[in-house]
């Protein structure tokens, strides 16, 4: 018999809302795992070893339940269950890690800080007012890169490699690549001439 | 010396202003070309500097933003063409959902791959492995929660990995392998506190002994292709001193 996975979790969804005979165990037995997982990479991305791990399932299965199943019914079909479980499941794990850890945002929202904080730009070091700029005409730049690129530049700055970003994105490789190269030359040449601007201002 | 291209600088620059190790020949002129390494300086400022950018941004509590079925659908890429676009430029602008599908693809990445080749030892972790029994210690199965490790790009081989303690010694398991019938566990045991240091470990099946194995100088054993049974075992830290384990792995669809 064809199967049609959304028709398949819709009839599930409904049968749980319904309290139809056997709906939730199957929910679980096929979705139990998903959201095991889930909650374990949130739990490992947060303390590194997965502490929480129990109540939070319990939680989140509290939450997935409550208001008659009301987050899964909010489901459109745009993607596969699979996916918005995970992205509902995620969010959950992390507005419940983050109230019980205050840490939890620095850790977990932008892995990147330790590294980018060692990027040391040899030379005089700038002063605050010349930085103040700096950032002035590189917002302008980035508000003015096309929507991809843009796309392209928060997402290298959340850590993804190109080829990552090529798959959310379902783009290219190559296009990634070269989206990434024209971005930062753009932003590379709006910090230089800025920055040569101010000096001849300086010096006229 | 022939300079390098905008381009092949800019590939071996990561987000972070390292560059990549796996590109030498880049290493090399940088090292010895002045013009390159003044561009190389210019491209890393404007990384850190876009960084503190995206860094300060302040997250809107209350905008439109997209909502999980829209990041989801993007994900998935199953979105109409033109609901794709609105969803992409809102995102390029807005650090509150980028966030979103940049957390989602990583997600989606810690939990999507290892569905298929983990599914025998997940099955065995859902009823089992999730006890690693330790009967002297009255240890309770929840406390041995599997740790999932992220496993390398491109790397398909299942990493699971838990840690457990036992007296004064620390029993580190990660499976090394698993096929529909067998998984391999490689064991590290280290002493905590004494200096016992535990030399065997021997493993029962149905009361009879499969596998007796010394351990390695750093207390290192993989015991291999165990199936979905029951297995005692013991470790032998000295003449007198044996700590008894129950490793169990059963197959959930055969209860
Ligand atoms: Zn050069
Ligand atoms: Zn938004």
């Amino acid at each position: 018999m064809p199967s049609n996975p959304h028709k398949e979790a819709e009839a599930l969804l409904a049968g749980c809302v319904a309290g139809a005979d056997g709906a939730w165990e199957e929910f679980l037995s096929r979705y139990g795992r998903l959201i095991a997982l889930t909650v374990n990479t949130a739990c490992f991305r947060c303390d590194g070893h997965g502490r929480e791990e129990k109540d939070l399932v319990s939680h989140v299965y509290q939450k997935l339940i409550e208001n008659d199943f009301g987050r899964l019914r909010a489901w459109r079909g745009e993607s596969r269950f699979t996916t918005y479980l995970v992205q509902v499941t995620k969010n959950l794990s992390i507005d419940y890690l983050r109230r019980k850890q205050p840490f939890f945002e620095r850790n977990h929202m932008t892995p990147m800080d330790d590294s980018r904080n060692a990027i040391q730009v040899p030379g005089v070091p700038p002063s605050d007012a010349t930085v103040a700029e700096d950032l002035d005409r590189l917002r302008a730049a980035i508000d003015g890169l096309s929507p991809k690129q843009r796309l392209i530049m928060r997402l290298r700055m959340k850590g993804h490699s190109l080829r990552e970003i090529a798959g959310i994105l379902n783009v290219p490789r190559g296009s990634v690549f070269a989206g990434n190269s024209r971005a930062l030359e753009i932003l590379r040449k709006v910090l230089n001439d800025g920055r040569k601007n101010d000096h001849s201002d300086e010096k006229g | 010396m022939k300079c390098l291209s905008k381009e092949e600088l800019i590939l071996a620059l990561g987000s972070d202003g390292t560059l990549d190790p796996g590109e030498p020949h880049v290493h090399e002129h940088v090292a010895h070309c002045a013009a390159c390494r003044a561009l190389l300086e210019e491209y890393r400022s404007v990384l850190a500097l876009t960084a503190r950018i995206f860094d300060e941004e302040v997250f809107e509590e209350t905008h439109y933003w997209v909502d999980d079925n829209l990041i989801a659908g993007y994900i998935d890429n199953n979105l109409d063409e033109d609901v794709r676009e609105q969803v992409e430029r809102h995102i390029a602008g807005c650090p509150r959902c980028a966030n979103q599908l940049s957390e989602l693809a990583e997600y989606m990445k810690a939990v999507g791959p290892r569905e298929q080749g983990l599914t025998f030892a997940l099955k065995i972790m859902r009823n089992g492995l999730s006890m690693l029994r330790h009967p002297a210690s009255g240890f309770h199965s929840g406390e041995a929660a599997p740790v999932l490790l992220g496993a390398e790009d491109g790397d398909t081989r299942p990493v699971l990995a838990w840690s457990q303690d036992i007296d004064d010694l620390r029993l580190d398991f990660s499976a090394v392998h698993v096929d529909d019938e067998h998984v391999s566990l490689a064991v590290n045991i280290y002493k905590l506190v004494s200096d016992r240091m535990p030399t065997r470990l021997s493993l029962w099946e149905n009361g009879e002994l499969v596998q007796s194995e010394c351990l390695s100088d750093c207390g290192g054993l993989v015991l291999q292709n165990l199936r979905a049974a029951s297995y005692r075992a013991e470790i032998e830290v000295n003449e007198h001193t044996r700590i008894p384990l129950v490793i169990d792995l059963a197959r959930d669809e055969e209860s």
